[in-house]
């Protein structure tokens, strides 16, 4: 029971037009039956906030795949175990971040990012969450509900968390879910306007299905293509100026 | 060449955003005859900026409070989607109690948030744009204090405009914590500038996402150098 994933980030029509890189980035590892993935929003006002996206992105999926891969990160794992982990693969990236900040003399917070990811097998996963973005999986038996972690913005919704700031570890949310899942989606906020339902619930099926049915019929890279000329298309400059990523897993 | 897309799917705003802007406008006697009838267009260009904008049009909420008559403050309409606004035609008369009519304004946007998180609605921050062109004519040192409140507790942005040579630049930079450099004060009846400056502003707030610092288009065409 392999994964098949697509994921593809689109840059928003005002990044675009100021001649400013796409701020969000994904990053994600497949192997076997086992799901890796996270998505990072980089602040828009922040002039390294692409990089630091690519960098937390990168960093906490390749040290979550490796302690999958080394069995320290299981499906017996529990929910508590699981935030300990996500919170030393946080620790670690922003380590390493700090780093490279000090060395460019810059301060963290000009990397400032959001983070949502997964790590997922057959009948059971978990999301980890700090800041906006959502992760949905959708169960093998759709009249289960989709499984949804939501964003955490302040009272206004240009407000957010982010992976940078001091207080991370208390923004940090973890979801656990144990059922059969079809499919995993990451997104950022960007394009949860269209992907995500009135009311944030679940996914929004007039976009999805289509999605889906599309994404079971092609390759990998075709599928890929696909999402990236979506996700670009003008039709969503009409609905956000934002960046916008999507990360959907289907398990065949 | 197009990028393939995906055939048949729908891409649709689901998300339900909303930004306030509550106007506080002062109507009163002085504002008779070529003051009024410029804000009344410039009341229309905002509506028809506002349209204009297909994001910013089912975004951006409104509502008008007039300050007039014999010391009254009145809500004319109620908070209503940009896409729904029609503006009002004001009429000038009577005095100006300016406090009253910023703390009905200040319970009208309570009252508007309160039914954004019954209903689940996400919101940007509320502006209070507060026009006058003279004094106020009312004990309005605690609800100048209350507004200084909401802005500091981060309840609400507060925009004091001074209209022509009688407005109480003073008087109105007391309603917010930064005092006279909170007040722009109008060069002329640039009503048009003004308003097409809001608009802009609007489109702007409206879209913003988080992390993102909202850079405000520039005041210069219809202000004078910083107050």
């Amino acid at each position: 029971m392999a994964w098949r994933v697509f994921a593809a980030s689109a840059i928003g029509s005002s990044h675009r037009e100021d001649g400013r890189p796409c701020q969000d980035a994904f990053a994600l590892r497949a192997q076997g039956e086992t799901l890796v993935a996270a998505v990072c929003d980089g602040a828009g006002s922040c002039e390294l906030s692409h990089f630091g996206a690519r960098a937390l992105s990168e960093s906490v999926v390749r040290s979550l795949a490796a302690r999958a891969q080394g069995q320290i990160l299981c499906p017996d794992t529990t929910e508590d175990k699981f935030k300990t982990l996500v919170q030393d693969a946080i620790a670690e990236a922003r380590e390493v971040l700090e780093a490279t900040a000090k060395s460019a003399g810059k301060d963290l917070s000009a990397y400032a990012s959001t983070l949502v990811g997964v790590v997922a097998w057959t009948s059971r996963g978990h999301f980890f969450h700090v800041g906006d973005g959502y992760a949905v999986a959708r169960p093998c038996a759709p009249e289960m509900g989709d499984i949804v972690s939501l964003p955490e913005n302040g009272e206004y919704v240009n407000e957010t968390y982010f992976v940078t700031g001091g207080e991370w570890r208390e923004h940090l949310r973890t979801v656990c879910f144990e059922q059969a899942i079809a499919t995993v989606v990451l997104m950022s906020d960007g394009a949860a306007l269209f992907a995500m339902a009135k009311g944030h619930q679940e996914l929004h099926r007039p976009f999805i299905d289509p999605v889906q049915r599309y994404l079971d019929q092609v390759s990998e890279a075709e599928g890929t293509e696909a999402l990236a000329g979506t996700l670009g298309a003008p039709g969503t400059d009409a609905i956000t100026n934002d960046d916008k990523t999507l990360l959907i897993a289907r398990k065949l | 060449m197009t990028p393939p897309m995906i055939p048949d799917v729908q891409l649709i705003d689901n998300s339900e955003q909303r930004t306030p802007l509550a106007l506080v406008l002062d109507c009163s006697g002085s504002m008779d005859g070529a003051p009024i009838d410029q804000l009344n267009q410039g009341l229309s260009l905002l509506e028809q900026e506002l349209k204009g904008d297909t994001i910013a049009a089912k975004r951006v909420r409104l509502l008008v409070v007039k300050i007039g008559g014999n010391d009254e403050a009145q809500v004319v309409g109620d908070w209503i989607d940009a896409m729904e606004f029609v503006a009002p035609s004001l009429q000038a008369g009577g005095t100006t109690p300016t406090g009253l009519a910023v703390d009905l304004a200040l319970s009208k946007i309570e009252e508007e948030k309160q039914r954004f998180k019954q209903s689940g609605v996400a919101y940007t921050r509320p502006w209070l744009f507060l026009m006058s062109d003279g004094s106020p004519t009312d004990d309005w040192q605690g609800a100048a204090e209350r507004c200084r409140q909401a802005e500091k507790a981060n309840k609400v942005a507060v925009f004091p405009i001074a209209v022509g040579d009688e407005a109480n630049s003073a008087t109105l930079g007391e309603f917010s914590g930064k005092g006279l450099l909170a007040v722009k004060q109008m060069r002329g009846l640039k009503f048009r500038e003004l308003f097409l400056w809001l608009s802009a502003s609007m489109k702007v707030v409206s879209q913003s996402r988080p992390g993102g610092k909202v850079q405000l288009p520039t005041t210069d065409n219809w202000s004078s150098a910083p107050t």
